[in-house]
């Protein structure tokens, strides 16, 4: 189950990159800091645990290389014996300073993660959750596969306030962007 | 997510959940390389049987650390309530839980080298309940991990399924306390009952929520429903708890 979540986001690279490449050379770029929408697979280390899940994003231009970004990301797992998801809601800004087929960005933002845990007794449950303030600070790579269509990578460093104690987090993703507008 | 039982209950462990100030031991055995993996989770005082908490903001929480007692291994609970040690020596090893830099309680554990530990406990204001623990032993199969819990058997109940006990309180309070279970002729059955629902009937009825609690002490005739954890020390975990008188 969790490999096949790793081999998808994978795979779908894989194809995406086939059609970059079959492309013809002179294809269009990417329009420079158009609104766009990102989902991909999403890979976040919660103190010790490893979760897995997805990531959302939509950005909108504020300038010619600065855009407003809400990043929403969904992730569970187990750790310990405990069932444990996280769910992000984060917003910040983007510099994303060239418009050429590789754009990279550089990216903070501000907001919370909530975490539940579950452990599963047998015939019982107990669960508990927790809301962590905090930001992630982080960038990535578009690679413009037409004017429509990029491939992310990108990572976040995110701060997280909870518990007493300040937790680093990484986090990855990958997955398909999807520009609006004309 | 149904989590699979991975674990040997047959596994030894030995478990004491004692207050603050309560002797330990100390690892016994030599520190080989790779040693004795603790993954574990802390909860916090809000969790609840059935539904998310209602905790107190991040802000006020105590920040909670977890000592191998006897060794100069120490670790901060993550945010996400997430603790790990690898490389304990073998043996017997305490882990001392602290709220803030100010013990809350402990728990002894044996294990072999090489074992994977996991525990989950709960941190209320002073005191740590321990919910569930789980030692993993090299070479334990997933096979044999279900034969061996299906093995162990108090009062009826099989370890890590639902039990239900009655008899009379020994000793302790609501979170964590002693039960003589009626028809059981061996030790005292621990009960830890931070999380579970607590309900007050017949003679034994109150008003409040907190009278109820308040009201489970030693002599006290409770119905406990909840999970068996271990047989060799006997823990349930409840879910709920009648107290009838």
């Amino acid at each position: 189950m969790r490999g096949g979540r790793v081999l998808a986001p994978a795979a779908i690279l894989g194809v995406a990159a086939s059609l970059a490449d079959a492309a013809p050379r002179t294809a269009a770029p990417a329009r420079s800091n158009a609104p766009g929408l990102f989902a991909g697979y999403s890979h976040t280390e919660a103190g010790d645990a490893s979760l897995h899940g997805l990531g959302l994003s939509g950005s909108y231009p504020l300038g010619a290389a600065l855009s407003l970004v809400v990043d929403i990301s969904g992730h569970d797992g187990s750790f310990a014996g405990a069932d444990l998801g996280q769910l992000g809601l984060m917003a910040g800004a983007r510099w994303s300073p060239s418009s050429g087929r590789l754009r990279p960005f550089a990216e903070g933002l501000l907001g919370g993660v909530r975490t539940s845990v579950s452990v599963d007794l047998g015939g019982a449950s107990i669960s508990d959750a927790d809301t962590d303030w905090g930001l992630a600070l982080g960038g990535g790579l578009d690679y413009g596969l037409n004017r429509r269509w990029a491939l992310r990578a990108l990572v976040h460093v995110r701060l997280l306030h909870g518990e007493g104690a300040w937790d680093t987090d990484p986090r990855l993703a990958v997955g398909a962007v999807f520009r609006l507008g004309r | 997510m149904k989590r699979r039982m991975l674990v040997s209950w047959a596994a030894t462990a030995v478990v004491a959940v004692v207050t603050a100030g309560c002797g330990s031991e100390s690892p016994t055995g030599p520190a080989a390389a790779g040693g004795v993996v603790v993954q574990g989770v802390v909860l916090g005082k809000g969790a609840s049987v059935s539904a998310a908490d209602t905790q107190a903001p991040a802000s006020s929480a105590k920040k909670v650390t977890v000592k191998v007692e006897g060794t100069s291994l120490t670790v901060d609970v993550s945010a996400s309530g997430t603790f790990q040690f690898t490389g304990i020596p073998r043996g017997t090893f305490t882990l001392v839980f602290l709220a803030d830099g100010v013990e809350i309680g402990r728990v002894v554990v044996s294990a072999a080298e090489g074992s994977e530990v996991k525990i989950v406990v709960q941190v209320t204001d002073s005191t740590l309940v321990l919910v569930e623990i789980k030692v993993e032993n090299p070479g334990d199969s997933e096979d044999d991990d279900d034969t061996a819990g299906s093995s162990c058997v108090v009062n009826g109940g099989k370890a890590g399924e639902r039990i239900e006990l009655e008899g009379n309180v020994a000793s302790g309070s609501s979170a964590q306390f002693y039960l003589t279970a009626t028809g059981r002729t061996s030790s005292d059955v621990l009960v830890n009952a931070g999380s579970a629902s607590f309900k007050c009937i017949g003679s034994a009825k109150t008003t409040s929520d907190s009278q109820c609690r308040d009201s489970v002490r030693g002599g006290a005739r409770v119905h406990v429903r909840g999970a068996l954890m271990s047989c060799a020390p006997a823990v349930v975990t409840a879910s709920e708890v009648k107290v009838q008188k």
